[in-house]
């Protein structure tokens, strides 16, 4: 009984440090953000000598997007003797690969790669694209993305510096407007981008490659092995197979382009919940070799980590939740009042996803945002669902790494009507 | 009664919190996506083009008739079409001035608005010029400032002391003169004055510069001369690179670059702090840093025919007989020595 | 409520008031019959159209009542509260938010680009507001408890407890920066580096 006592209480401490480190870490990133030195991108170079490039667009279903995103793309500013554009038809029952062979008909740079054998899934169809693309430099998009007409030379442009091996963009929702999550989840990439990425660009530590408004060096990546299809998030993987190979990634807060957040509560919760499935696959895979690599400094290491680990906040939340339950029916609380608060109180790191309220508050600011910070509260909402699916994902994939079970791509639903104006 | 009041208070306590929210949620007013504009694409010279592409829209022509009296910019302004003209000195001009012809000003002489020319431009000493589009070239004079921008289709040159502004931007050669100031250059090329008006073969005192790191720390890199490399460098600390070395490659610095004399250099540049580059050095690639960039004398960046750029965040100073071939940007202070 | 006490007791150097009123165990049936009610719970919330925060909130009290109502059930002896227990208890952990409250505002407000004196006041209406709410709430809470039985305990505290502070310090937070950036939207000199 003892025992048991020491150990849930123990578990407690455990999880209020784990949440007060990762506080800490928001914090020096937003005070980063705020008073420290800014590291500028590469996207303001003017080069006449731009590298070949391949677009790459995975699509699944996407009839209600592809035409978007395709007539962004036809009319990009970038040479057209060093540009193709390859959407990836991954098994798609709509009508997704008669457009795209309209369009191929139509634009000579746009060859679309139709895969109807072998398995689906994003990793497996970038791997597939990547054994035909021509580019030196692959970019990739989202179908349900809207690239501006310059984005192509100001992404190209950032890997005329030879340690850069992926660059990320910022993602900002296009349908931010919709209801009340579309416009929570704007509050959070804005935190996320705005402020998180761009002070781990500025302490010169692991920004993440997020897999759309992104792109990264062909060779490198190939001669790494491409893509795990084992991994369902692919690009928290090419991240860290990148920065242990001595690779670094940029982000670049000034190259912009909409996408479309979900619009259901359901839909966000699959999304997250395959996020926390594919980064924590990541985990296993890779906490030894960043440990390991000699590429990284300590800060990149330590930073590495706790990117590695930022999915298991909610679980290791869940559980100090539960834990302080059955302290609590054991009547063991007393001394531990005021821990307990400490516990709370830190969980407002999880409060606003992975970007806290302060981080998105300053994030909001620096976008020139006003009255939409009122809505900060209602990030309670995003708290639950972050914290229940987030942990069913993260179950998941020690399923999957116990059982050795495939993973199933779960394409995001899309909400974009066709013909809609955007 | 106090408890039945106090559940009440309870839940009004938790409820106000969200009231600012839920008003903005039934009344949007700040719901838009963040403004991305779509149809950008970087082009130095567009302050130019905008400007004379609103003139011409307005005017329904290309030819600007002296009728046209006012015009919608962001707001209603007074305009003046007028054939050649001379600006005499101490003059205020406060409309916008659309000149069919050359424009000259004498000393002291503000413009407080926008000016187009479809002729030549040369500017007195000591004027003030808001913003100034030319068609042909523009010439300023001594100590001239430019609070905004300036953009001429063949060349631009300056005499010394000139405050340039945010932009200057040509189709053809910018020659600046020392002591001049600016943010962003673009022309083909911008060169420096061959020789400092104030002495002779003048040199820059790099020691009287404290930011830069002169102390070599210990894992510090250096490429003896006459080295030849034929791959990327990349240092983790301070690189030197010694006089007459070869490289064809691209190198990056995690500290400070310094490039001596007569080096030559196939690639781009990029360091996360200082760039010296030394006399007589060629770059045939871009050069970037996320501190200060200094290029001495008869330092040339770039080739015809190629458009590169020279961006330092905190600042640019370049020497004498400087040439670049394309953009130069800093984020703080522009100078040519 | 008419058997309240107004008790005294040190903590940290200081003294603490408590209030102590008799307590109410819930009758075994009535356990029973909660227990029945949050497992009915949890089986139908997921399965009919509830806005989802809110279903997995339901689930999430469920959950600690199924726990609390079996407790009751089964060794109501072995509950560990009384009312001054219970009061002690939240009157400790309302001290602590009391001292962490103006920590977590002064951290989330130091970035911000307004002045120091607008947010002293901010931390000060925070910690104000901080105070009445844990009040009202103690109050609220003892009201519950001694009205409806101790079987309350658990779910008021885990779900009305430390966790619903957030809203105030958020809610507050929001509104104070929104303030902010709405003065200095149009004031240029403040945007000059952002990237």
């Amino acid at each position: 009984m003892e025992m048991g006592l020491l150990i849930l209480k123990s578990y407690l401490l455990f999880v209020i440090g784990a949440m007060l480190l990762y506080t800490l870490r928001h914090f020096l990133f937003t005070l980063n953000r705020s008073f420290g030195q800014q590291r500028i991108a590469y996207h303001d170079i003017l080069d006449s000598e731009l590298p070949s490039i391949s677009v790459l667009i995975p699509m699944h279903n996407e009839e209600r997007t592809v035409t978007y995103i395709l007539n962004r793309l036809v009319s990009v500013d970038y040479p057209l003797d060093r540009i193709e554009i390859i959407p990836i038809n991954d098994h798609s029952v709509d009508k997704t690969g008669e457009v795209l062979d309209y369009y191929a008909a139509r634009y000579p740079q746009i060859k679309p790669l139709h895969r109807s054998a072998g398995e689906r899934g994003k990793p497996v169809g970038l791997n597939d694209a990547l054994r035909i693309a021509q580019g030196e430099i692959i970019i990739i998009f989202d179908a349900d993305y809207l690239p501006p007409r310059g984005i192509l030379r100001d992404m190209a442009v950032c890997f005329k510096d030879p340690e850069i091996g992926a660059l990320m963009g910022r993602v900002v929702p296009d349908n931010s407007f919709k209801n009340l999550l579309t416009r929570l989840l704007d509050l959070e990439r804005s935190g996320g981008y705005q402020v998180d990425q761009q002070a781990r660009y500025n302490l010169k530590l692991i920004p993440q490659y997020g897999g759309t408004v992104a792109g990264f060096r062909k060779e490198p990546v190939l001669a790494l092995g491409g893509f795990n299809p084992k991994i369902l998030a692919e690009d928290t993987e090419l991240t860290f197979k990148l920065f242990v190979n001595g690779w670094k990634v940029m982000y670049a807060n000034r190259i912009e382009c909409y996408e479309e957040a979900p619009e259901r509560w359901d839909v966000r919760a699959r999304q997250i919940r395959r996020w926390a499935r594919g980064h924590t696959q990541v985990m296993f895979t890779y906490f030894l070799p960043l440990l390991r690599t000699p590429h990284l400094s300590l800060t990149e290491k330590i930073d590495g980590l706790f990117l590695l680990f930022i999915y298991t906040t909610s679980p290791i939340l869940l559980l100090g939740i539960c834990d302080s339950l059955v302290l609590f029916f054991l009547g063991e609380m007393q001394i531990l009042a005021s821990v307990l608060v400490f516990l709370f109180l830190t969980s407002l790191n999880t409060f606003g996803n992975f970007a806290p309220f302060y981080q998105i508050g300053m994030a909001s600011v620096l976008d020139g945002a006003t009255n939409r910070l009122r809505l900060l509260p209602f990030l309670l909402f995003n708290f639950f669902i972050n914290m229940w699916y987030i942990s069913f994902g993260f179950v998941e994939a020690i399923i999957d790494l116990v059982t050795h079970r495939k993973s199933v791509w779960d394409k995001t639903e899309r909400f974009r009507i066709k013909g809609e104006k955007v | 009664m106090l408890a039945v009041s106090a559940c009440l208070v309870f839940f009004l306590l938790l409820l106000i919190p969200f009231i600012p929210g839920i008003i903005e949620l039934r009344r949007p007013r700040d719901a838009a996506p963040l403004f991305i504009d779509m149809e950008y694409t970087k082009d130095p010279r567009y302050f130019g083009k905008s400007f004379k592409s609103v003139i011409k829209n307005y005017a329904r022509s290309d030819v600007l008739h002296p009728e046209l009296k006012n015009i919608a910019l962001s707001r209603r302004e007074e305009i003046q079409v007028s054939p050649s003209r001379t600006v005499l000195a101490g003059e205020n001009i406060t409309h916008i001035l659309c000149i069919s012809g050359d424009l000259s000003s004498e000393e002291k002489a503000y413009f407080h608005k926008e000016i187009y020319v479809t002729g030549d431009v040369i500017l007195g000493s000591k004027n003030v010029v808001k913003a100034l589009a030319s068609d042909k070239t523009i010439l300023f004079n001594s100590y001239t400032t430019v609070l905004r921008w300036a953009d001429a289709e063949r060349s631009i040159e300056t005499r010394e002391g000139c405050d340039l502004g945010i932009s200057i931007s040509c189709g053809g050669e910018i020659k600046i003169a020392r002591a001049c100031k600016f943010q962003r250059l673009y022309g083909f090329p911008i060169v420096t004055s061959p020789l400092n008006s104030g002495g002779r073969g003048q040199s820059l005192d790099l020691d009287s510069m404290t930011e830069i790191r002169r102390d070599a720390a210990e894992k510090d890199f250096t490429l003896p001369p006459a080295s030849r490399i034929e791959k990327d460098l990349i240092v983790k600390n301070n690189l030197r690179i010694a006089k007459d070395c070869v490289i064809t490659g691209n190198i990056k610095t995690y500290r400070g670059l310094t490039i001596d004399e007569r080096v030559t250099v196939n690639g781009n540049i990029f360091s996360e702090e200082n760039i010296t580059v030394g006399e007589h050095t060629v770059i045939d690639g871009n050069v970037f840093s996320q501190g200060r960039v200094i290029l001495l004398g008869n330092v040339q960046i770039g080739q015809a025919g190629k458009v590169k750029s020279v961006i330092g965040k905190s600042s640019v100073i370049l020497g004498r007989n400087v040439r670049v071939y394309g953009y130069i940007l800093t984020e703080g202070s522009g100078m040519v020595w | 409520m008419e058997d309240m006490m107004l008790l005294r007791q040190s903590f940290l150097q200081s003294t603490i008031y408590l209030l102590d009123l008799p307590g109410k165990y819930p009758s075994p049936l009535f356990s029973f019959l909660f227990f029945c009610f949050a497992f009915l719970s949890i089986y139908l919330v997921p399965r009919i159209k509830l806005y989802k925060p809110l279903g997995l909130w339901l689930v999430f009290l469920s959950g600690i009542n199924i726990l609390s109502s079996v407790l009751f059930m089964l060794l109501p002896s072995m509950f560990p509260y009384t009312m001054l227990k219970f009061s002690e208890l939240y009157i400790t952990t309302e001290v602590g938010m009391w001292f962490f409250v103006p920590v977590i505002m002064g951290i989330a407000l130091l970035p911000i680009p307004a002045g120091i004196f607008s947010k002293f006041v901010i931390l000060f209406l925070t910690l104000l507001y901080s105070m009445i709410f844990g009040i009202v709430r103690y109050i609220v809470f003892l009201f519950i408890i001694a009205k409806l039985s101790y079987l309350f305990m658990p779910v008021l505290y885990f779900s009305l407890g430390p966790l619903v502070d957030f809203i105030y310090i958020v809610g507050i937070y929001s509104f104070y920066v929104s303030k902010v950036a709405e003065n200095i939207a149009q004031d240029c000199k403040v945007w000059k580096w952002v990237f």
